[in-house]
């Protein structure tokens, strides 16, 4: 047995040394500083001049599942390193306190500022209180925390549009085929997610004020299995009985349309059974199911645009030391209106995005 | 157990540390952010309330029990807590949440402890049930909602420092000491092993199993209290599921740290080398840029290889064992033939 702990001890002590050792080679996957040398020399013109030594930006991203973070992810990677920086991207997997010693470990590494995307829009705040205690800039990229005490800038969308939107396409839709009575399912995102707490809420106060009977509720937890068993569960609730669904996140269509296939209701507009279903967000595969005909609205909301302004902002807090307060912490980006008219539009972020 | 005398007794006692050791070294050479006063007062909080939770989970594994449902109930003993505070609403919100806090894990603990001790429900399968019954439970009392606006002085009690350190590394410190000294020079720290080698024999020779066992569950439950008090101070929330994912970091360090699966073997001094280690591949993968998905199967091979070096030492030592059983036994033949 003595034999055996040895040459168990040596195997760990290599396999750890090693794996340490071949993970601080040049190629790190998930950090910039491999292209450092070709970028550098061509940072393109932009309001933050690239200083002589690389401005280090974290990306902290709570979730990384759906294209709309994809998108997110990859609109502030691009722009940091266009603008000749460099960045280090964590992915927490929707776990809060793995967001948190993400971020102490970013901090530690000498990031100068952290975008972050939250899995928990209140346990983040720690996370920027942590940040500000140690001068590091704290930048939140589409959820944003209620409490913005320690946060210097918050990028997202406005809720209230994006869910009004929504909820005039319901009606628009109901008009145009000749539904009288709008009976729908609303699917609700994360709980822990400012965003999906502000678009249901929204989306049941237009309900509320347009005669749109909210039948069932779904809470997803933005995830994909717990949205289709559900969604079966609603069903069977309603008895089948519903003719339109508002999605907190267009990433919903795909399990709404397995269910609906396996029903055999998955069906273009004008057929007989057609559901309204509106969503928000504007990402590829959803307008594709807008193109076919099955579904009728996505809000578009420029999740690559959102990225590059954080990225910006950051390198604009970091080098010229600016400062957002009041009003000016928050800034909101238009969303607007996609249907099948419009959905081929090449300006939609979803239709230039390839993951 | 002997006093440890010298070097290469404590090498042949505790392995994993000079792998730990190793660790750090390497660490510092290839990252020059790694030893630093910020980054290894980071890596000491994040190893604080792991650290904790593996003093407990030693226990029960050398007691021969499991607790896979350790993650869930500090997500569940949180939220219950932090929503007594918030209740509550009084100066003495604090010190009654740390006892709600405490005694909640305690509680939880003991429910597992009973069904696996006294009633001998098999440890995996209880708390793989419970497992799924505390999260469920914490997602329901909050509707999946974080709580919030706790008492500053509760948050508060994560930002003490003494001496410019974080008064959570101190009391990870004294839960490793405390732990070790109670297997090591306790009497009940030599039943524990007793049972966890071998429950029958320790019930032959006197021993009350169901009592020793039992009581690693309630001392496990006690730490992860402790570690639920810290997270919450970390995140200044109470989130339903801000323990659920640290089972696998736990149970790693404590296999490494030379815990056995199977009981009766194991040592918190080695856990707290396997949290160092363990928390070390995590901190270095962060500080080298390793992609999640990437250290994901990175720590799981590691897990996977600590399993079978367990595994295999069991195996050589109980070979071992029937062949000196079978050497003796000839012996004993050969010589009352002779008579």
């Amino acid at each position: 047995m003595k034999k055996a702990t040895k040459v168990a001890v040596s195997m760990l002590c290599v396999l750890a040394i090693v794996l340490l050792a071949a993970c601080g080679a040049p190629a790190a996957p998930a950090s910039s500083s491999a292209a450092a040398p070709a970028s550098s020399a061509a940072a393109p013109a932009s309001s933050a001049a690239a200083p002589a030594e690389k401005i280090k930006i974290g990306v902290s991203m709570g979730a990384s599942q759906s294209t709309f973070c994809q998108g997110l992810q990859d609109g502030a990677t691009k722009k940091i390193e266009a603008l000749g920086g460099e960045y280090v991207l964590s992915l927490a997997d929707n776990d809060p306190t793995r967001q948190a010693s993400q971020i102490e470990d970013m901090v530690s590494k000498g990031c100068k500022a952290v975008i972050c995307f939250a899995a928990d829009t209140d346990a983040i705040t720690a996370s920027a209180k942590y940040c500000k205690d140690k001068g590091v800039a704290f930048i939140e990229a589409s959820r944003i925390s209620p409490d913005m005490t320690n946060i210097d800038l918050a990028l997202g969308f406005d809720n209230k549009q994006q869910a009004t939107i929504c909820g005039e396409a319901i009606v628009a839709g109901a008009k145009e085929v000749g539904y009288s009575e709008i009976k729908c399912i609303e699917f609700v995102g994360s709980l822990t997610d400012q965003n999906a707490i502000e678009r249901q809420k929204y989306f049941e106060e237009f309900a509320a004020a347009n005669n749109i009977k909210i039948v069932a509720t779904v809470l997803t937890e933005w995830d994909a299995e717990k949205a289709v068993a559900r969604y079966k569960d609603a069903i069977t609730a309603v008895n089948d009985d519903y003719n339109a669904m508002y999605c907190a996140s267009d990433f919903l269509f795909t399990p709404i349309m397995s269910v609906l296939t396996e029903k055999g209701q998955w069906v273009k507009k004008g057929e007989q059974g057609w559901k309204i279903i509106v969503g928000i967000d504007g990402a590829p595969d959803a307008l594709q199911k807008i193109r076919d005909g099955y579904c009728y609205m996505d809000a578009n909301t420029d999740v690559m645009q959102l990225g590059n302004a954080a990225a910006e902002k950051a390198f604009d807090i970091i080098t010229n030391g600016t400062k957002y307060e009041g009003d000016k912490k928050t800034v909101m980006i238009d969303a607007q209106s996609i249907t099948a008219a419009n959905a081929s539009d090449p300006s939609i972020w979803g239709n230039n995005y390839k993951a | 157990m002997k006093a440890i005398t010298s070097v290469s007794a404590w090498i042949r006692r505790y392995p994993i540390s000079i792998v730990a050791i190793a660790a750090v070294i390497a660490a510092s050479i290839f990252e020059p952010t790694f030893f630093t006063p910020l980054n290894l007062t980071a890596l000491g909080v994040q190893l604080s309330y792991i650290g904790i939770c593996t003093t407990g989970l030693a226990f029960i594994l050398i007691g021969g029990g499991m607790d896979l449902s350790l993650g869930t109930a500090i997500s569940a003993i949180s939220v219950i807590s932090g929503m007594q505070m918030v209740a509550m609403k009084s100066d003495l919100s604090t010190p009654i949440g740390v006892i709600t806090i405490l005694a909640a894990g305690v509680l939880l603990s003991a429910v597992n402890g009973y069904f696996v001790a006294y009633v001998k429900v098999n440890a995996f399968m209880m708390t793989l049930i419970t497992q799924f019954l505390f999260k469920g439970l914490a997602l329901i009392l909050t509707n999946s909602n974080s709580v919030t606006g706790l008492p500053e002085s509760f948050i508060g009690l994560y930002h003490i420092t003494v001496l410019g350190v974080p008064l959570s590394i101190f009391i990870m410190l004294a839960f490793f000491i405390v732990g070790q000294l109670i297997l090591s020079k306790t009497s009940y720290g030599r039943k524990l092993f007793a049972v966890g080698s071998n429950e029958k024999a320790a019930r032959l020779v006197g021993i009350s199993t169901n009592a020793v066992l039992f009581k690693a569950f309630l001392f496990g439950g006690l730490c992860n209290g402790v570690a639920a008090i810290i997270l919450i101070g970390k995140l200044s929330v109470a989130n339903p599921i801000m323990g659920n994912d640290l089972f696998l970091d736990i149970i790693s360090a404590a296999v490494i740290g030379g815990c056995s699966l199977f009981g009766g073997k194991g040592s918190v001094i080695g856990a707290a080398f396997g949290v160092l280690l363990f928390g070390l591949i995590t901190n270095a993968l962060d500080l080298f840029g390793v992609s999640y998905q990437d250290q994901r199967w990175i720590k799981g091979l590691i897990i996977l290889i600590a399993i079978a070096i367990d595994t295999i030492s069991g195996m050589l030592s109980a070979r071992k064992m029937l062949k000196f059983s079978s050497t003796e036994d000839k012996k004993a033949h050969a010589e009352t033939a002779k008579m």
